[in-house]
């Protein structure tokens, strides 16, 4: 299929972890993709297939139509911003924009402007970054390069709410003039549920959810009122959490809210919570 | 293909390697040849430059593979890229190596001490051949062993990207002895007839090598293909590491 990325039946084994199972999922073009998980689920491990970091067990993984594999026309088409940097330690950020400018069209005054307001010094050693700019100096090298699939795997890594926020507006910008495939994996839920429009959440090296995020926000509900009357409401219900202060309580239930009183307060639950509850063991 | 922009960033890295090798060869022997003016009938030419850069870029090889196979993940390039990149940059930089070895020794010539000779190892190819003949002979023989260099340490950096840490430790510490030890047992255990053979092609092929520089850069040639085919063998599907 054009415009995409497909997994199909990919399964990567280490050994004796099966790190992905037989797993299969298609990242259309132009949209900003959540891939949620636990820790070893398997997030960095499809990510890594994905761009052909690791050869897979079994399956394919194409990009546009085009295998992966060793195929250099395909893999030019995506850029992947691990956790760890594997650029030289002794190679200044400066040098860092100029090897991108290698091997992706890339835009450097925009990558210096972006340096300027994150507060990034282009002239020091990528080995004396802090976690958090060596994280900056990675994310600018994705928003300046014009690489039609960005990966970015916990790309806010280290990096202060500050920065964290002024990275969501920047990358926001940044697809509304240049609409692309985002794929952010990343444990922060609640942060960048406003920026995907899809979410992909593993569990175990399967997939176990793909859904739009309005889809999966729909999945349940909170119902905020007096504790007895919202006990009485839930009685039938599938609660997935409950808090009280005092006489109030709220309770969050999966399904689609029905036959709710006017004293009971009905919001959206937030993403993080059904999260929590699907991947809980 | 993205192998030609990899190949320019290796050959910058390379040429920078043996520029600094270069300038403290060309320094030393500068202030070896003041002191030698002042000795009678001794002369210090310009030599060990070709020996010099095989060593620099065999060196280069084992560091420069590691690093650039990261870079080549860290810009999604395929491992075949990276490989040919370094086939690539590994005949440019010997025939680079060879050629401004042959251009400082024939410059050196002309100093007072100076020698002309870029080579001792064909004594008679000097005294047989034109001068010109000489050099060119040099040339391609220092360019051949120097890419058989590069491609030794690019196999060694290869080997040691995918062995894990216990595996490094054995072969660190235990190539020193383990090898002979296992000669010894082989050549105890193999049929006479055939470790005689085994010998015998051996010395076979060094007699070869030694009677020209041409038959030396030969022999040099195809042991680096062996270390080539070995290299892709252990590239090919090689995974990320990040440490």
């Amino acid at each position: 299929m054009q415009n995409s990325i497909e997994v199909n039946n990919v399964t990567m084994s280490f050994k004796r972890v099966n790190a992905l199972k037989d797993f299969s999922v298609t990242f259309e073009g132009g949209k900003i993709y959540g891939l949620l998980g636990r820790n070893g689920a398997g997030k960095t491990t499809l990510l890594n297939v994905i761009n052909n970091r690791l050869i897979p067990t079994a399956g394919a993984v194409q990009v546009d139509g085009m295998p992966i594999c060793e195929n250099d026309k395909a893999l030019a088409k995506i850029y992947y911003i691990g956790e760890k940097q594997l650029m030289p330690e002794e190679m200044k950020v400066k040098n860092y924009f100029d090897a991108t400018a290698c091997f992706y069209g890339f835009d450097m005054p925009y990558a210096n402007r972006l340096a300027a307001s994150f507060g990034l010094n282009t002239s020091k050693k990528l080995k004396s970054l802090s976690t958090g700019y060596s994280t900056i100096a990675k994310l600018i090298t994705a928003l300046a390069c014009d690489a039609e699939y960005l990966l970015l795997d916990e790309p806010v890594l280290g990096l202060d709410a500050n920065h964290r926020e002024l990275f969501y507006r920047e990358l926001l910008e940044n697809y509304a003039k240049k609409p692309r495939t985002i794929i952010l994996s990343t444990h922060l839920i609640e942060e960048i549920s406003r920026l995907i429009e899809q979410v992909v959440i593993i569990k175990n090296g399967t997939l176990l959810l793909f859904a739009s995020a309005e889809e999966m926000l729909s999945m349940g509900y909170s119902v905020s009122g007096k504790a007895d009357e919202v006990d009485a409401y839930c009685a039938d219900k599938r609660v997935l959490s409950s808090d009280s202060i005092g006489a109030l309580k709220t309770v969050c239930v999966l399904g689609k809210p029905q036959n709710v009183s006017d004293s009971l307060e009905v919001t959206a639950l937030d993403m993080q919570k059904l999260f929590i509850h699907l991947t809980n063991n | 293909m993205r192998i030609k922009e990899m190949a320019k960033c290796i050959i910058y890295d390379g040429i920078k390697m043996l520029s600094v090798v270069y300038g403290v060869l060309i320094v030393s022997t500068i202030v070896f040849n003041i002191l030698v003016a002042f000795l009678p009938n001794t002369r210090i030419g310009m030599v060990g430059f070709g020996g010099s850069s095989v060593i620099v870029l065999f060196i280069f090889g084992i560091i420069y593979f590691y690093q650039y196979i990261k870079v080549g993940f860290s810009f999604s390039i395929s491992r075949k890229s990276v490989y040919l990149s370094f086939v690539l940059s590994g005949v440019v930089l010997a025939v680079i190596s060879a050629i401004v070895t042959a251009i400082i020794v024939v410059i050196a010539a002309a100093l007072p001490t100076g020698q002309s000779e870029m080579t001792q190892f064909f004594p008679h190819l000097y005294s047989s051949s034109s001068e010109l003949f000489a050099v060119l002979a040099s040339v391609v023989m220092f360019a051949a062993l120097a890419f058989l260099g590069m491609t030794s340490g690019c196999f060694i950096g290869v080997l040691f990207y995918r062995m894990n840490t216990v595996q490094k430790v054995v072969v660190s510490v235990g190539a020193g002895f383990l090898l002979p030890m296992g000669l010894y047992i082989w050549i105890d255990l193999m049929p006479e007839a055939l470790v005689q053979a085994v010998f015998g092609w051996i010395f076979a092929i060094a007699n070869f090598a030694v009677v020209s520089p041409y038959n030396l850069s030969l022999v040099s040639i195809a042991i680096a293909v062996v270390f080539i085919l070995f290299f892709w063998l252990l590239i090919r599907r090689a995974p990320v590491k990040d440490k």
